[in-house]
């Protein structure tokens, strides 16, 4: 299995002092196709001072940078915006990942892109939200039939819904996670549960925002910013049992009451391997169940979790990824309607022909 | 070392092996490419860019592949990556060269926010920099040939670039993307003009490309400060109009055909300040070619 110069250099910024240009070279290639180059420049600067960094690295990861500032100060107005829309509305609205991290200033929002806002809602208030949204502004977009059955049925969240003159996008889920069982019953004290920001906005409670986002990077079939994912729980988990320590047993009793432990057990596992996690080694004993599918897993993720660059692949990291995207769908629907969910997308993908946007106009970029 | 000196052969082998390594102006770029036809375009239109030494970071990596599938039997297809990501569809191979631009514009607007990024062409005579900020169908272009062809310096013809801190303006000098009817006429007025890769049946019609001269690739890294903004307009038939535009209008526009103006927040918006407080700003409203030309020298022998 390779292994990524950008892994290194986030776990230990320090190695880019005896680099070469072509080190260098392969780290900024590796943080662009990560989407990480915002968290690479915070990391070098504790390191180095910018001047030092060859002209392409300092310009690439400043810019990052800036567009991670652009995306705070966005996602403050949207949540303004949002604020006044809900404001009669008896349920409190949960912000989860990127603008969850933004909203309560946690350190894992510092220097990240992203480019959605998400909320999680009650099932029960979803057609109110969805309503709304629309009367603001908000539209699905360019999206056929299929494509807004398939979100409805299967998976947890609303197709994204665009603001029509700021371009902003909203992604409402209404559940923690969609899987083919039913999920626990007691995945609804994570709404309950969640810590209020003020009388509108929630995040999750500490616990839960880590198994959260284990949750999603493990079963989400894309895995194009799985290292960043994978990142931002360490910094979580690093803050988090700092700050508590009673956090790691919170943690593992959370995760067997959600049904979680397997999703928490591959982000330690990775976590620590990949970022020297301080994992204690007795959350890893009372998770070692979970272990059971490592011999097979490990690898998989490993080539999942890597930046999708060739310098970071080898030849089994395609049909690593392919069996990661089918296994995501695999969790979410029966296997009929898995394959001709698959079918269906493989057919289109072909027949889709597309023209250069302006270059005023980036379009939505894709994985090569 | 400059690419001319290598040849076109050295040019394709580079794009097939290590990648082609162009200096262009602050920023270094690597391209690899199997697709021929993109090695000769590239060595007829960057001929005078300095290469890159093999061991230089790069700020853009770009990969221009011919498209798998079973469509390239008969429609062979070109698809454009960079840094593990792919932000267009394939387009016919033939239209390679124009793909590489576009591609590479792409890059800039996508990643290069250490600075604003304006929508418009950039010239200069010495350090005196003209902005013509207008959207496409406007005759940006054409315009920019015409005077770069008659002897402005040519710092970029659709991304302006201005330094944040110090509002001083850098080229590129890339190559100038003529459309349509403009490529005859711009061959047609201009003799001396080298166009390639032009490309038929492209999403913005027929396109070509037109070869920097030679002293505004030399004079790439040389900033310029922005001593006028001018707002360009093709009207056919209307006689050439030139008229002083109000400095906060000006900045209406720039905003408008900013880039990366929002990203910037409060420092894109000092930066515009501080651009159209320092330059005459002006509205062009032209048809004739030749006297659009003689109405921006003497605007530039006016000083």
């Amino acid at each position: 299995m390779k292994h990524a110069l950008l892994v290194d250099v986030l776990r230990d910024p320090a190695l880019a002092l005896g680099f070469d240009s072509c080190s260098w070279d392969t780290l900024l290639r590796q943080a662009r196709a990560a989407t990480m180059a915002g968290k690479l420049g915070l990391r070098l600067r504790e390191v180095m001072d910018p001047e030092k960094m060859p002209p392409a690295v300092r310009r690439a990861t400043e810019s990052a940078l800036v567009i991670a500032e652009k995306i705070r100060r966005d996602t403050t107005l949207e949540l303004y915006v949002l604020r006044e829309l809900f404001c009669d509305m008896p349920e409190r609205i949960i912000l989860l990942k990127g603008t969850g991290y933004v909203a309560a200033g946690l350190r894992a929002a510092d220097g990240r892109v992203f480019g959605d806002i998400d909320i999680l809602v009650p099932r029960a208030a979803l057609a109110l939200v969805e309503d709304r949204l629309k009367a603001a502004g908000w539209s699905f977009g360019a999206i056929d039939a299929y494509d807004e059955r398939y979100y409805r049925r299967w998976t947890h969240e609303l197709p994204p819904l665009e603001h029509r003159l700021r371009g902003t996008l909203v992604d409402v889920h209404h559940a923690i996670l969609q899987e083919r069982e039913p999920a626990p019953d007691a995945r609804a004290r994570m709404l309950a549960d969640a810590r209020s920001l003020d009388e509108r906005f929630a995040v999750l409670q500490p616990v839960d925002m880590v198994l959260h986002a284990a949750a999603h990077l493990f079963a989400d079939g894309e895995f194009d910013k799985g290292l960043r994912d994978l990142f931002d729980i360490v910094t979580l988990i690093r803050d988090f049992a700092e700050e508590d320590g009673a956090f790691w047993d919170g943690l593992l009793e959370r995760a067997s009451l959600m049904r979680l432990r397997q999703p928490l057990h591959y982000a330690l596992d990775h976590g620590a391997r990949l970022f020297a996690l301080d994992v204690p080694q007795s959350v890893f004993r009372a998770l070692a169940g979970e272990g059971r599918h490592d011999w097979f897993m490990r690898p998989l993720l490993h080539r999942g979790l890597m930046p999708h660059h060739d310098s970071a692949g080898d030849l089994l990291t395609a049909p690593a990824r392919g069996f990661l995207y089918v296994r995501a769908h695999y969790l979410r629907m029966p296997l009929v309607n898995l394959a001709m969910h698959l079918v269906r997308k493989a057919v289109h993908r072909d027949a889709k022909a597309g023209t250069p946007s302006l270059p005023g106009v980036p379009p939505t970029p894709q994985r090569g | 070392m400059r690419l001319a000196e290598r040849g076109p052969e050295w040019c394709t082998r580079a794009l097939r092996g290590e990648g082609l390594g162009l200096r262009l102006g602050p920023f270094r770029v690597r391209a690899r490419s199997s697709i021929a036809a993109l090695g000769r375009d590239l060595f007829e239109l960057y001929g005078e860019h300095p290469l890159l030494d093999a061991d230089e970071v790069c700020d853009f990596d770009v990969e221009l592949e011919p498209a798998g599938g079973i469509r390239r039997i008969w429609h062979p297809q070109a698809t454009f990556r960079s840094d593990g990501w792919a932000p267009f569809h394939p387009l016919p191979i033939d239209q390679v060269a124009p793909f590489f631009e576009w591609g590479l514009n792409w890059c800039i607007a996508t990643h290069a926010h250490d600075r604003l990024i304006i929508h418009a062409a950039a010239l200069a005579k010495g350090d005196r920099g003209l902005v013509l900020p207008a959207p496409s169908g406007a005759g940006k272009s054409t315009l920019t040939a015409a005077l770069v062809l008659s002897g402005w310096r040519l710092l970029s013809d659709e991304l302006a670039m201005i330094d944040l801190g110090s509002g001083e303006l850098h080229g590129l000098a890339r190559p100038v993307n003529l459309k349509n009817d403009s490529i005859d006429i711009i061959a047609r007025r201009f003799p001396q003009a080298r166009l390639a890769g032009i490309s038929d049946g492209t999403a913005k019609g027929r396109v070509g490309l037109l070869r920097p001269p030679d002293e505004s690739v030399r004079e790439a890294m040389s900033p310029a400060r922005v001593n006028w903004v001018v707002l360009p307009r093709y009207l056919a038939g209307n006689p050439t109009r030139f008229a002083p535009l109000s400095p906060p209008r000006a900045l209406i526009q720039l905003a408008e055909n900013a880039m990366n103006y929002s990203i910037h927040g409060r420092r894109g918006f000092e930066c515009l300040c501080r651009m159209v407080d320092e330059a005459d700003c002006f509205t062009l409203l032209y048809s004739d070619l030749d006297d659009a030309i003689r109405t921006f020298d003497e605007l530039a022998a006016a000083g």
